[in-house]
């Protein structure tokens, strides 16, 4: 009970408390100078009276003023927090303070103080209670002088009353209903306003109610009072229907409460609030949702990662199913980005859930994530980051303003600064680029030509032309500035592509899904977009570059995957660059036909034979060359992918093929 | 009946109600306002590009409607634009940044589109020197971020 047994958290929550007391004791005239003559010798002994005052806390309470202590004074004295004294002083509420005029009460404090040296032996001889009595009596400095005991008392009396705020002279009943109106955490924050106010506090039946709703454990001695115990679990109690919400291993966070800004408690004080309660609050309150407007559509695997949505959960709402054009018909789930959000808001309760739960899952015990870093987050999350594209936007405002226009270069600045984390924000921030856009056309119209091309036109009419793009050129185009640069990196087409491969997840090196596209862009077909995964035994597997004849670059390579090859390079079933084959209607036998034209074994048992080798002792099978050659073009995908086959290889893919990111 | 289309520099221009409703913009500006003799102003769109323009849609007028076949991937298909709508497209780049930008302005999106496939039939092929010599940027890298880049981009060089 003693505050030397007092816990390192209760000292931590009171020294401020101690610190606002004292403030408030050295305010009133009064105090000051007997705290500096007096207190420093008697520490020790009021230390003793403290204690010894706690038993028998209740006779103080029940005999009501003769012993009580002037608070203020006391609790400054002894920087160990000191409850029991305190919830003495509070049963002194109750009394009514005797009506005196206050001047006068500061011109007897005065006086008294001025006679302090003297004052310790008269009172000791005087007293005729038992002596832990006496010793707390004895800091009342208003009581040394007079002869009179109760006159002394009444004093004493006045003086609390001069320092006790109208908020501490309330009826109890009065101040426990004021405290219905706060939320725990709000409770608890008024218990750091002094010491008085933390007794108060402390003896609020509401840390009961919630201990025994959340059966927690009994105030021990780390724990001593119940106000600790909840405290401590703070983090797991509802503060609106006050429940305990049990965390597992293995649990999302966004199932335990979680700070909230509620719309009814506007003192930006954030409310933890359970899984429940948030489902409600936000049933009730559509609007602080910050939904997205409708349109935007979101691969699956973003949808799972970005709104922390299982797959199964997921595949309760409309989607649209793409299979990519080629090669392995890799399936691809499209939904409507507001439909996710909605039920990602549902199943966790609003963006904090969503926010928690992308923390992953609750560690072991012990393990408690460590301050300062933050669990690693997958970059462009439509809801915290700006959009990508909306950022290039921003960017390529600047730009322009910046060499010519200085009129609304202040304004782009801004709203480039603006685009802030918040989704609502993001949405005006938006809207807002839209309209500059259009301004910005205008202006592109009318005025002079702008330097470079890229502030000619606008975004949307950018990105209409570099979808039209193979990737390499969209590579070489991203070196040619910064604006164009940010124009590529902002291109839906890299975490598309990213998705649909199944890259790996972003990293340092890779920060953005275009650097994590390129590093992998050997395996990267530009026709359908696609990894290519080596097979065994087909070197000729990964993307090889085949001559396109267009109107402006006369022929170009274009890399195109194995079965991009066969597609495009056969249109009418003959293979391009088929002049110079040598091939002819020569019979060759088996090993001839692996050897020349790089077949696996097995892929021979597909060609026709036309007859037995004469020449060999086993006399395996013969074939037309022709045969054999159409068979090989065929596998390896045109005569590039012969000639790669055929040269040993392409070489292996760079790298091993990446671990799948989800 | 022919209707009346204003530029930017007060040039009057008389074409047709079907040639004029290529343009999605005029199309439903006629139908919301009915047909009427007052020259319809098209503030963003100068007399040049706007003759231009109206040169695309006088050729264009019997075709029909654009169906929606753009689920395909648009980047096979860049290459496939008709003669006529090349040779229409071979001007220096100012008018076909303005082209292309008065056909997203008036919503004509065949035009539209043949801009965009010129622009990156332009860019495609070419080395990033190349592509800012053609239209004239300013390589704002400093050599240590270019040096960078290019070797993070390195698979894109081998051609």
């Amino acid at each position: 009970m003693s505050a030397t047994v007092a816990p390192t958290l209760y000292t931590r929550v009171t020294r401020s408390a101690t610190r606002a007391a004292e403030a408030a004791a050295l305010a009133s005239a009064s105090v000051p100078k007997t705290l500096s003559s007096s207190d420093e010798n008697e520490t020790v002994s009021q230390h003793q009276a403290d204690t010894l005052a706690a038993t028998d806390m209740p006779q103080a309470s029940i005999d009501q003023t003769p012993n009580t202590t002037n608070v203020s004074s006391l609790l400054s004295s002894s920087s160990a927090p000191d409850r029991s004294t305190a919830a003495a002083a509070a049963t002194t509420f109750t009394s009514p303070p005797p009506p005196t005029t206050k001047p006068r009460q500061k011109r007897k404090a005065k006086s008294s103080a001025l006679d302090q040296p003297g004052s310790v032996g008269e009172v000791i001889a005087g007293e005729t209670k038992p002596s832990r009595k006496r010793a707390k009596k004895r800091k009342d400095s208003g009581i040394a002088l007079e002869d009179d005991t109760t006159k002394a008392l009444e004093q004493q009396q006045q003086q609390q009353q001069q320092e006790t705020p109208a908020l501490l002279n309330l009826a109890p009943e009065l101040f426990a209903n004021i405290l219905s109106y706060l939320y725990p955490s709000e409770i608890a924050k008024l218990a750091m306003v002094s010491k008085q106010m933390y007794k108060l506090v402390e003896r609020q039946p509401i840390w009961r109610r919630i201990m025994t709703i959340g059966n927690l454990p009994e105030p021990k001695i780390k724990f001593p009072t119940e106000m600790i115990v909840v405290l401590a679990y703070s983090d797991l109690v509802c503060e609106q229907c006050l429940s305990l919400s049990e965390m597992k291993r293995g649990m999302k966070y966004s199932k335990r409460p979680l700070p909230m800004d509620l719309a009814w408690n506007p003192y930006h004080h954030p409310i933890r609030l359970c899984l429940p309660c948030r489902k409600t609050y936000y049933a009730d309150h559509k609007s602080e949702l910050g939904l997205i407007g409708k349109g935007t559509q979101i691969l699956k695997g973003d949808a799972e990662y970005t709104y922390q949505l299982t797959t199964d959960t997921l595949f309760s709402l409309h989607h649209e199913t793409h299979v990519a054009r080629r090669r392995f018909k890799q399936v691809y789930y499209l939904f409507d980005e507001a439909q996710v959000q909605r039920l990602a808001y549902r199943v966790h309760g609003g963006q904090v859930g969503v926010e928690a739960s992308r923390q992953g899952y609750v560690k072991p015990r012990h393990q408690k994530p460590r301050p300062g870093i933050t669990p690693r987050v997958r970059k462009p999350t439509p809801l915290k980051a700006p959009d990508p594209i909306l950022s290039v936007q921003d960017l390529l405002r600047a730009e322009i303003r910046a060499p010519g226009e200085e009129a609304g270069g202040s304004s782009g600045g801004s709203t480039s600064a603006s685009t802030g984390t918040n989704i609502n924000n993001n949405n005006s921030s938006s809207s807002n680029g839209d309209s500059q856009s259009g301004q910005l056309m205008v202006v592109q119209i009318g005025g002079d030509r702008p330097a470079e091309p890229v502030a000619g036109l606008p975004l949307e009419i950018w990105q209409d032309i570099l979808s039209r793009l193979y990737l390499r050129d969209l590579v070489r185009l991203a070196q040619v500035s910064r604006a164009f640069q940010k124009l590529v990196e902002g291109l839906p087409v890299w975490k598309t592509i990213w998705g649909m491969s199944s890259l790996p997840a972003l990293t340092k090196m890779a920060k953005t899904y275009m650097a994590m596209v390129c590093r992998y862009g050997e395996s990267i077909c530009e026709f359908c977009d696609t990894y290519s995964y080596p097979r065994r035994d087909a070197l000729a597997d990964c993307p090889l570059p085949i001559l396109m004849k267009e109107e402006y670059s006369a022929t170009r390579k274009v890399w195109a995957c194995l079965l991009c090859r066969c597609e495009f390079s056969r249109p009418d079933g003959g293979w391009e660059n088929d002049s110079d084959s040598g091939a002819s209607y020569e019979r060759i036998n088996k090993r001839e036909a692996m050897e020349y034209y790089a077949l696996p074994r097995d892929e021979l048992w597909d060609v026709e034979s036309c007859g037995r080798d004469r020449y060999s002792e086993r006399g395996g099978p013969v074939f037309y060359e022709e045969d054999v050659r159409a068979h090989a073009l065929e596998y390896h995908g045109g005569n590039v992918g012969l000639q790669c086959a055929l040269s040993g290889g392409y070489g292996k893919p760079r790298r091993q093929r990446p671990k799948p990111h989800v | 009946m022919p209707i009346t289309l204003l530029s930017l520099d007060d040039v009057q221009f008389k074409v047709d109600k079907e040639v004029a409703e290529r343009s999605i913009l005029i199309k439903n500006m006629i139908e919301d306002v009915g047909e009427s003799d007052a020259p319809i102003p098209l503030p963003n769109v100068s007399s040049s590009v706007l003759k231009k323009v109206i040169e695309y849609c006088e050729h264009h007028r019997n075709d029909p409607v654009q169906t929606q076949d753009e689920t395909d991937d648009p980047r096979k298909r860049s290459n496939d634009i008709e003669e006529w709508d090349m040779k229409f497209m071979m001007v220096d780049q100012e008018m076909l940044f303005e082209i292309i930008l008065a056909a997203n302005y008036l919503d004509i999106k065949p035009l539209l589109d043949v801009g965009c496939k010129t622009v990156a039939n332009i860019i495609k092929g070419k080395t990033p020197e190349e592509i800012r010599k053609v239209f004239n940027i300013v390589n704002d890298f400093t050599p240590e971020e270019e040096a960078q880049i290019k070797k993070e981009n390195e698979w894109a060089e081998d051609r």
